[in-house]
């Protein structure tokens, strides 16, 4: 992303104390999102996505802490501020928007009254000002008859209805980076449409920079305009949108896009990937792929690949790829091992 | 279909009473509200809807894990609800249930050779030594070494657990599972291996399938036949390539809509379905549940509510207007609504059809 991001992480690196051991819940991880930018973080439970949402925001759990890395927002280091300085960010700069919609609203105040807190949090204005400007909040996001709906509470909105008041609880501090975590895996399809919309339209029409966690590759596919694919607490592959899916690079890309049921494709096996997500505390040697890695070579499993850069805004990190290889074409490969 | 299903619900109901705390029973929540289906042996029937309408309990009422309000159920020509004690135990033998999370269907304080081989133990089928090769045999058929019967779940990971679950099931040859979101908590690279596990029995066993899932795609690829369920009821039932391609409820076309595919091309030229949120299963809206939601809902929808009745041989629609819906031709990709997402970097023109913001009231 040239020049136009507003959040850039470098080499950031989480650690974890385990058994005198330390391990990598992200390891060098950088990646940026610009303005007006959706950028998909894929991956699967543990690989490292939240931990690294939540280290934008220095929320790492005890005993977790960040080890090493920059994580800048509009050029200023947030990691190294004070804490109370860093406090201005953390809404304002950058918000949260949580999976569970039914467990992050207080049950016990008014929708409205919510929105009004986080207003008056980060700006001083009135409480009859930051009320009208909750109200328009939730109009914002598409919420049917928003002054009736602000004086009501969490359990009078359906699913998608909570999803949105969230969405315009994040908006309240006036962010510039959105991270929304699974925020559509509860929902219907049909209700799930309708945020993904959302989120499109507020980075569109306003220049809102998302971080869309997910694992749904169809979520990706219509909602993002770049991809980050986690494995074992490393980015292994990003790309735009398009390249990604139509040329994807890296083994456990292309393996998870096999791996996808397709409508018309009946009851086929599915290319499976074999084995299961390592756990970080034993990850192999070399490649942390290499041992479900259907074209792994010997070298793969001494050598840890560093990224590649196969096009403008296309990267991976795998021993196979290299930049003459620029569609990522597989044409070269070995066969696939029995 | 055969002449004799293997399994036939009529009109089963359940309700739960909503809880209100302080005063004690809140109102009804009609999670099953009258639903028919038909299962014939060695079929997969797919089930979706989305989380709310009641596919989880209509499973469980059909085992009689929860016990339906109403309605028939015959499965081999016995009437379930009419048994009692040991003789619903027998039936059980040949009906089974995978759960969604394996963590907590697991009793984590047992071993697997206890876990898998329970079933068979409970039901007087094998004991000692024959249980145990029994408990091996299963343990492989379902993709895991035998050693892993001295092991406690904990040891094993998710997709692992879910492969003891469907072992567990299988252990007394059942020939009904349902299956409840068996694959939903499982990571995208685990998914693809339990489907092909699942298709791979169905196959060698000629078991039946009752597969519940919210992800079309994953039920399109595994199912015969699909049925459709919204607030309680099934809307629409079908061959799996009929849903997909002439659907005939105006739901199951926006869920097909919806369902992004992982293409980015098509998944952006995909338009915004349907405006709304699904009504609460308490306030149930008046004549055709969906109508609040529908484009194509006129004024005898809004006061009647349509009976599921067939539209062509094999496909059962609950829409008065099915006809029509069906005949208007259906392309995922142009449900005659606006664009979802920026295809380009158009100008954002006035698209007051997107804005989604008719919120159903309650």
């Amino acid at each position: 992303m040239p020049g136009a991001a507003i959040l850039e992480v470098e080499d950031l690196v989480v650690e974890f104390p385990r058994d005198h051991e330390r391990l990598r819940a992200a390891d060098g991880v950088s990646f940026g999102v610009g303005q007006g930018e959706i950028v998909g973080l894929v991956g699967e439970s543990g690989c490292g996505k939240s931990v690294t949402a939540l280290a934008l925001f220095r929320l790492v759990p005890e005993p977790g802490r960040i080890a090493a890395g920059a994580v800048r927002l509009g050029g200023v280091e947030l990691l190294a501020l004070p804490e109370r300085e860093l406090r201005r960010y953390r809404g304002a700069g950058i918000a949260y928007v949580p999976q569970e919609p039914g467990e992050a609203l207080n049950p016990v105040v008014r929708i409205g009254a919510q929105i009004v807190d986080v207003i008056r949090a980060h700006r001083s204005v009135s409480r009859k000002a930051a009320w009208d400007e909750a109200v328009d909040l939730l109009r914002r996001v598409g919420i049917a008859d928003p002054e009736r709906r602000a004086r009501q509470y969490a359990h009078q909105f359906s699913g998608g209805m909570k999803q949105r008041a969230l969405i315009a609880m994040a908006l309240a501090a006036r962010p510039r980076v959105l991270v929304a975590d699974e925020p559509t895996t509860a929902l219907d399809p049909t209700i799930q449409a309708g945020i993904l919309d959302l989120l499109a339209s507020l980075a569109r029409d306003e220049g809102l920079g998302v971080l869309l966690i997910t694992h749904d590759l169809g979520v990706v596919a219509s909602a993002c305009d770049r991809v980050l694919v986690m494995y074992a607490g490393r980015i292994v592959e990003q790309a735009g949108v398009a390249t990604l899916f139509e040329e994807p690079a890296h083994p456990y890309t292309r393996a998870l896009l096999a791996a996808l049921p397709r409508p018309g494709v009946s009851r086929g096996a599915l290319p499976a990937i074999r084995g299961a997500v390592p756990d970080l505390a034993r990850l192999p040697p070399g490649c942390p792929f290499h041992p479900r890695c259907p074209v792994a070579i010997p070298a793969c499993r001494d050598v840890e690949p560093a990224p590649v850069a196969l096009g403008p805004d296309h990267a991976v990190r795998c021993l196979l790829a290299s930049p003459d290889d620029a569609a990522g074409d597989s044409a070269d490969r070995p066969e696939e091992r029995p | 279909m055969t002449a004799q299903p293997l399994l036939e619900v009529r009109g089963l109901r359940k309700a739960f009473a909503a809880s209100t705390g302080l005063f004690g029973r809140g109102p009804l929540v009609r999670a099953v509200d009258g639903v028919d289906l038909d299962l014939a042996a060695g079929e997969v029937l797919g089930l979706v809807g989305e989380s709310g309408s009641g596919k989880t309990t209509l499973g469980r009422a059909i085992l009689r894990l929860v016990e339906p309000d109403d309605g028939a159920i015959r499965f081999d020509g016995v009437d379930v609800r009419a048994l009692r004690g040991r003789e619903l135990r027998r039936l059980r033998r040949r009906m089974q249930i995978v759960f969604q999370d394996p963590t907590s269907a697991l009793n984590p304080r047992l071993r697997v050779r206890a876990l898998v081989g329970e079933p068979l133990l409970v039901h007087g089928l094998a004991r000692g030594r024959a249980l145990r090769d029994r408990v091996a045999e299963l343990l492989e058929e379902v993709g895991l070494e035998p050693s892993a019967m001295d092991r406690y779940p904990r040891e094993f990971s998710g997709g692992q657990r879910q492969r003891i679950g469907i072992a567990r099931a299988l252990a007394l040859r059942p020939d009904f599972v349902v299956l409840d979101e068996p694959v939903s908590s499982l990571d995208v690279s685990i998914q693809a291996q339990i489907v092909n596990l699942l298709v791979e029995l169905q196959r060698r066993h000629r078991v039946a399938y009752l597969f519940i899932a919210h992800d079309l795609a994953l039920v399109a690829h595994l199912a015969d036949r699909v049925a459709v369920m919204y607030l309680g009821r099934v809307v629409e039932q079908a061959a799996t390539r009929t849903i997909l391609d002439r659907p005939a409820h105006p739901y199951t076309r926006a869920l097909i809509a919806a369902t992004p595919p992982p293409d980015p091309r098509r998944a952006r030229a995909r338009r915004m379905p349907i405006p709304g949120e699904i009504p609460s299963p308490i306030d149930r809206p008046a004549g055709c549940a969906f109508h609040p939601r529908c484009p194509w809902a006129d004024a005898r929808c809004r006061e009647q509510d349509p009976p599921l009745v067939a539209v062509a041989e094999g496909h059962l629609a609950a829409c008065h207007r099915a006809d029509e819906v069906q005949s208007e031709s259906f392309d995922a990709t142009d449900s005659g609504r606006p664009p979802l997402h920026r295809p380009t970097a158009k100008p954002s023109t006035a698209r007051p059809d997107t804005t989604p913001g008719k919120e159903t009231d309650r």
